[in-house]
């Protein structure tokens, strides 16, 4: 079809884009991933400088999208792109600002006596990491069964999360003297647990450009979130 | 929600020429329902065959069933009674070379409506119908040729909407409207869907995503794809709707 040709470059541009982003995205998280059971502050103090540059590019894809909406009333298919390229590029965003979230923690830690690390982090690192590596491949290539495998790592890292709180409140109680080195790590674990969740988001966006229909309601999301909460309750 | 035309097995030909492939298609009572195709498609044609104004062009030959209500519009009903009840508004305003009141009052003069209380009723209901009477209800007695191309349009809703039609066709009412004059009549639609029914063919992708609720899609005499407006805009099933939609379609 030779219609709309200056349209068809511009959410090529895009999509290149997000795909350069999503690459940044991952580079950050490799860097927290090797900066954690060193707790290298230096390693993760560029993670956090890098994320300007991310923040730029949510800005400059989001400018782009915007554009689009108003240039060209994108419809179809055409504007599932669009909504989705929008949501997509801020869980993006928020994965890679929960890389800096985890930088602070790593770098408070560099200042802090060594503790053990529950075992489970490693799990939930590389889970996480699979799962954003999936959600980005899935989305360029538009193979939908990667974004699927997805939601089913989402409950790995859930369950990595239920285990390293329950392993770090045991820790508090024996070893109350490193308490602040525990909630640190409570709180990387948290971070982790809401990167997956973004990335399981960026899944569902995926889906919905492809086939056309939203894979969980916001409620339902709610609901399993709910559920998630009153476990600790 | 009930159909209030049905077409089945609608074929159509002007001479040689088959303009309507085995269209199939409901309307539903209350709601708008969007014909969109690029040009040549078929779409005035089986909306022309709403209100049979086809009967009148040479060599035009129809097969199928049309029905208004369950009765079969070309054989067991009056050409002049179903267009009273499928009224149609065109592209481009045609008001009569006469006042606005006689415009309005044309169509109920037609059916017998002679008394001047009753046809001045008739009047002011459908001017306000038509959102219309604030600007002429001090000008009823002067020619509507005077009137801006948008409130001849709407006067020409008037005029349709005069003889309380179930159905109102609407053949690309707004395309030649500036931006202003096409929202007042979008919002005019939305409103008198709440008492008619409204087929109507457009151009305006947006138009139809805006205010149908149902759309249908022609191509080259066949309707490819219809189902909710929504649907249709969002997700398409067929690939030549979504090619047509998105400005793709070569």
């Amino acid at each position: 079809m030779a219609n709309r040709t200056e349209y068809d470059a511009e959410l090529r541009e895009i999509n290149v884009l997000i795909h350069e982003m999503g690459k940044e995205v991952k580079r950050s998280i490799d860097r927290i991933i090797h900066a954690f059971p060193e707790r290298d502050a230096k390693l993760a103090s560029e993670v956090m400088e890098r994320d300007d540059i991310i923040d730029k590019m949510e800005t400059d894809i989001e400018e782009r999208c915007i554009n689009i909406v108003v240039k060209q009333a994108p419809l179809a298919s055409d504007w599932r792109k669009i909504a989705s390229y929008m949501r997509m590029i801020g869980d993006l965003e928020r994965i890679a600002d929960n890389s800096s979230d985890i930088s602070i923690y790593i770098i408070k830690l560099s200042k802090l006596p060594e503790v053990e690390v529950p075992y489970e982090f490693h799990k939930m690192f590389l889970t996480m990491r699979e799962m954003v590596g999936n959600t980005i491949e899935s989305f360029f290539t538009g193979n939908i069964d990667l974004a699927k495998d997805v939601s089913a790592q989402d409950d790995i890292v859930d369950q990595g999360f239920d285990s390293v709180v329950k392993e770090i409140t045991e820790k508090i109680k024996a070893d109350p003297e490193n308490t602040e080195q525990y909630i640190n790590y409570l709180m990387v674990a948290k971070y982790i647990e809401r990167m997956a969740d973004h990335s399981e988001n960026i899944a569902s966006w995926v889906s919905f450009i492809v086939k056309g229909q939203l894979q969980m309601s916001y409620t339902d999301r709610y609901q399993k979130e709910s559920q998630q909460f009153q476990f600790y309750e | 929600m009930a159909n209030i035309m049905e077409a089945h097995n609608l074929n159509l030909w002007y001479g040689e020429h088959q303009a309507l492939k085995n269209i199939n298609l409901d309307i539903q009572e209350h709601k708008i329902t969007a014909l969109i195709g690029p040009s040549g498609c078929g779409k005035s044609t089986f909306m022309k065959t709403l209100n049979r104004m086809n009967d009148l062009v040479d060599g035009c030959r129809i097969e199928g069933d049309v029905f208004l209500n369950g009765t079969d519009i070309y054989k067991d009903m009056d050409v002049n009674i179903l267009r009273k009840r499928v009224g149609m508004v065109f592209q481009k305003a045609n008001p009569f070379p006469m006042s606005i009141y006689d415009n309005i009052a044309y169509g109920p003069r037609l059916h017998g409506i002679h008394n001047k209380a009753a046809l001045d009723e008739i009047v002011e209901r459908s001017l306000k119908q038509a959102a219309i009477w604030d600007e002429t209800k001090d000008r009823l007695k002067k020619n509507a040729l005077g009137m801006s191309g948008g409130q001849q349009q709407r006067l020409c809703i008037a005029r349709a909407i005069a003889v309380e039609p179930e159905v109102l066709l609407m053949d690309e009412s707004t395309s030649a409207l500036d931006p202003i004059s096409t929202g007042k009549i979008e919002e005019l639609c939305l409103e008198l869907k709440k008492k008619y029914t409204i087929v109507m063919i457009t151009h305006n992708m947006q138009q139809a995503n805006r205010i149908s609720d149902i759309t249908a899609f022609f191509l080259l005499g066949e309707l490819i794809e219809v189902g909710e407006t929504q649907n249709i805009f969002l997700n398409p099933k067929n690939k030549k709707t979504e090619e047509y939609i998105t400005g793709r379609f070569g």
